[in-house]
């Protein structure tokens, strides 16, 4: 079940916000939270019951294992052992159901052979509950979380909200919430900053990133068919997708922090305006934020991170990222998107070092330019269908020769008219890929991105997620509070997206992942 | 507008607004949705079939599934011989030379085409509605028809897993439709009557209403066998299993099934013919020299017409056959 789509959001969530706080409040809260156990469940199953078994299987053998390690002698060999074993059974499903046919078609790629044809379909979210639970097993070692109870364990690992494309949450954030969440009194502050939340997400999903899309889609399709696409339209796309990719992405993670919000729960924030950043670094201090930490906490600092030296630093950097394409996705897309962030942060590091020595400072509008010309150009490869149709795009989008122009504009623009035409710039309509139209939508975006705050700023003084503070969420002047302007506002970006959701229903792009 | 609320207050203030604002977005969205499309064919006999409109894409399928278009499903039924395929069957089978050979032989045809759509949505929509033909057309261009990961398009899928939002989709659709009939004449807002690419259908017989698009002419010369679609090689058995099915199915509902191939750029009649001969089914192919396309891929309206007229002379033979079954 998607959270964009009608049967979520007319039926299911009505029914489970009923369901729970009226158990919750007639003074039943194990119920509450079985029933949450069972919506969440039902919400999992909905795509295809049988991983449910899977999901299943997961959460129970998790669950063993960490009471296993907790047993074991701290310090011992055979802790050690036992989360090693847990961790790799856990990377191996992952292996397995992910990236077997990626691994296959290196092997016979390499040998020559005829490459079998397979039949493993993707389990929706088990990139997100693998890593969910591996982090689990690795706090329980580290003695940060404790061994949990079945159903508070159960419920944290498939809580809706979060299970299929994240936040990647921590134990000890999420599962000290729910008995809490079951006893105190109804929260109206949370549930109008939670539904605010749900409506702001709903609508950068629906009424921004799907109509993005409508923009990308066919550049794409002629970078993989091999057919010409000219420079504005490589660029005009390749910019859509960055937005697609942006608001679909921030949607869906402000619709998580949303709903948890209706159940009384706080998730850490996953997207706190990246195309913000001015570096690389900072980039990813913004981006997805969770399985950034978590790429850091368990694999970065494990492969030494900077405390062994330079080399070692850059090292750990790039095979951090290399993996963190990998997870995206098996292909070789994410793995040259992943490497190339890698270089990409290593020249940043190296960068910050020369700075800093010599005392030069770049203006951050030419650092903004650069880290979003990079994430734009690298978000190509992380679109396209395969690296040929990469190599076309950005082909075009360094061919500045080579120009199409909708004939509509020819008659307004004068005596620019024969200077286009004397570059080499042709008045066309044979598939144009950049209109008027898709001028003032990338200029609406540019504005939302660059100069808006973002929901959390607006929210911050209720606040809406986990830590705030640590992000140093500043508060906006235009602070959302209860009262009638931003009920008018947000009852519009309900209204129109709930529409949204019924006239076009699409996936978000991160439950691939 | 900063009066203060309670946020319970907030919270039911949000719901009820956004419930009372949904008609009148669903009108916003079906002016804004239709609106790059070309207003200029409506009439009692046709509705807007497919507009290359960024948002509005196809209506047929919902059209004749749901149905939005009862009239036009009442006629399918009502058809002895229905032509299904994809969009080359549909620009194809939409001139004269169909109604004329209806006319002589007193069996009503329906032109079912549906862009790039495969069998597994026509199966759908044959049992859904209790369609029981004499006789079913299959256009094969090559393999895609019966291979089902290319065969069966999203919004297909969209009409057979998800029938609810699809309802309002196609409403909202169908609602567009009513307001540029309504609103549009040639002083119409621009915004909402525009010229854009758009192929408007019959109720009555199903035929493709595109001689009005100002790029269709008799352009291009056909190549006569491209080379085998890829597919063909790795997916045979998966094809013709596929195309088995099918064509049991039909029989079981009494309906005598014919292969064809339509000429076009990227189509095989030579696999369409061996699908033909792998599942025991007539093939039926016109061979025309001078055949030409508007687009490099469906037939102009003349040699449509030419097409047509031959296979319609070439299938009597087996109309017979099939009646005396």
């Amino acid at each position: 079940m998607l959270f964009n789509s009608p049967e979520f959001i007319f039926i299911f969530l009505p029914a489970v916000l009923l369901l729970f706080h009226g158990l919750r409040v007639g003074g039943r809260p194990v119920a509450a939270l079985w029933a949450l156990l069972v919506a969440s469940t039902f919400f999992y199953g909905w795509w295809n019951p049988v991983y449910l078994a899977l999901i299943g299987l997961s959460i129970v053998g998790n669950l063993a294992v960490s009471g296993l390690i907790a047993a074991a002698p701290k310090g011992s060999v055979t802790r050690k052992a036992i989360v090693t074993s847990g961790v790799a059974a856990n990377l191996l499903v992952l292996a397995y159901f992910k990236y077997i046919g990626f691994l296959l078609s290196i092997v016979t790629g390499i040998s020559g052979t005829e490459s079998p044809e397979l039949h493993v379909a993707l389990p929706l979210a088990i990139s997100f509950f693998t890593f969910t639970q591996i982090s689990y097993l690795l706090d329980v070692h580290a003695e940060r979380t404790k061994v949990d109870n079945p159903l508070s364990y159960a419920l944290f690992v498939v809580f809706f909200p979060h299970l299929i494309a994240g936040p990647i949450v921590h134990h000890r954030e999420l599962a000290e919430q729910f008995v809490p969440a079951t006893h105190k009194p109804m929260d109206w502050n949370d549930f109008a900053v939670g539904m605010t939340l749900f409506a702001g997400g709903l609508f950068k999903k629906v009424a921004i990133a799907d109509y993005a899309s409508t923009f990308v889609g066919p550049v794409y399709l002629n970078a993989t068919l091999g057919r010409p696409i000219d420079f504005i339209g490589a660029w005009g796309g390749a910019l859509a997708y960055s937005f697609q990719l942006y608001f679909d992405f921030s949607g869906y993670s402000d619709m998580a922090l949303g709903l948890a919000l209706l159940f009384g729960i706080r998730l850490p924030i996953n997207f706190l305006s990246p195309y913000k950043a001015a570096s690389l670094i900072d980039f990813w201090r913004r981006w997805h934020i969770t399985l950034s930490q978590f790429l850091r906490d368990y694999l970065y600092v494990p492969l030494g991170g900077n405390r062994h030296g330079r080399a070692r630093e850059l090292f750990a950097v790039t095979v951090t990222m290399f993996l963190g394409g990998l997870w995206h996705g098996a292909g070789w897309t994410f793995v040259l998107w992943g490497l190339g962030h890698g270089v990409l942060l290593i020249v940043n590091h190296l960068w910050r070092v020369v700075a800093n020595r010599r005392a030069i400072r770049l203006p951050s509008i030419v650092g903004w330019a650069l880290t979003f010309l990079a994430v734009t150009v690298l978000w190509v490869v992380f679109r396209a269908s395969d690296l040929t149709a990469a190599g076309n795009m950005l082909r075009a989008m360094a061919d500045p020769r080579h120009v199409l122009i909708p004939t509509a504009l020819e008659a307004h623009m004068g005596a620019f008219s024969d200077v286009f035409k004397y570059w080499g710039w042709r008045f066309d309509d044979n598939r144009p890929f950049f209109s008027v139209q898709q001028m003032v939508f990338l200029s609406g975006c540019f504005f939302i991105v660059l100069a808006l705050p973002n929901l959390y700023e607006f929210l911050a003084g209720f606040r809406p997620a986990l830590e705030t503070e640590k992000f140093a969420v500043k508060a906006s002047r235009m602070m959302w509070r209860p009262s009638l302007a931003w009920l008018v506002l947000f009852a519009v970006m309900l209204s129109y997206a709930s529409l949204g959701t019924m006239i076009t229903a699409s996936e978000f792009l991160y439950f691939r992942f | 507008m900063n009066i203060l609320v309670s946020p319970r207050q907030y919270v039911w203030a949000v719901i009820g607004l956004a419930i009372v604002l949904l008609p009148f977005f669903t009108v916003f969205e079906a002016a804004r949705r239709i609106g790059d499309c070309d207003a200029s064919q409506y009439s009692d006999d046709n509705f807007l079939n497919y507009c290359w409109g960024r948002l509005y894409g196809g209506y047929e399928k919902g059209a004749y599934f749901l149905p939005t278009e009862p009239a036009a499903l009442a006629a399918v039924k009502a058809a002895s011989l229905l032509i299904i395929g994809d969009s080359r069957a549909g620009y194809a089978f939409s001139n004269d030379a169909l109604d004329q050979f209806s006319k002589e032989t007193g069996l009503a045809h329906y032109n079912l085409a549906f862009a790039g759509e495969g069998n597994r949505f026509i199966e759908r929509l044959i049992d859904r509605h209790g369609l029981k033909p004499k006789m079913v057309i299959i256009n094969l261009d090559g393999i895609e028809f019966f291979d089902q990961p290319r065969g069966t398009m999203q919004d297909a899928s969209e009409l057979m897993t998800r029938e609810l939002p699809s309802w309002v989709q196609y409403r909202v659709k169908q609602l567009g439709q009513k307001i540029q009939r309504r609103f549009c004449h040639p002083a119409g807002p621009s915004f909402l009557c525009s010229k854009g690419d758009t192929v408007y259908r019959k109720v009555s017989n199903g035929h493709w209403l595109f001689q009005h698009r100002p790029h269709v002419a008799e352009r291009y010369d056909i190549i006569a066998e491209p080379s085998l679609p890829p597919q063909w090689a790795t997916r045979r058995e998966a094809i013709l299993e596929e195309a088995r099915l099918f064509v049991e199915h039909m029989k079981r509902l009494g309906t005598c099934v014919v292969f064809t191939n339509i000429p076009g750029e990227d189509t095989s009649p030579s696999v369409a013919k061996a699908q033909a001969d792998a599942v025991g089914v007539p093939f039926v192919l016109p061979e025309l020299s001078g055949l030409r396309t508007f687009d490099h891929s469906h037939l102009a309206p003349v040699s449509g017409q030419r097409f047509a007229a031959e296979f319609v002379r070439l299938l009597r033979p087996y109309i017979a056959q099939c009646s005396s079954r």
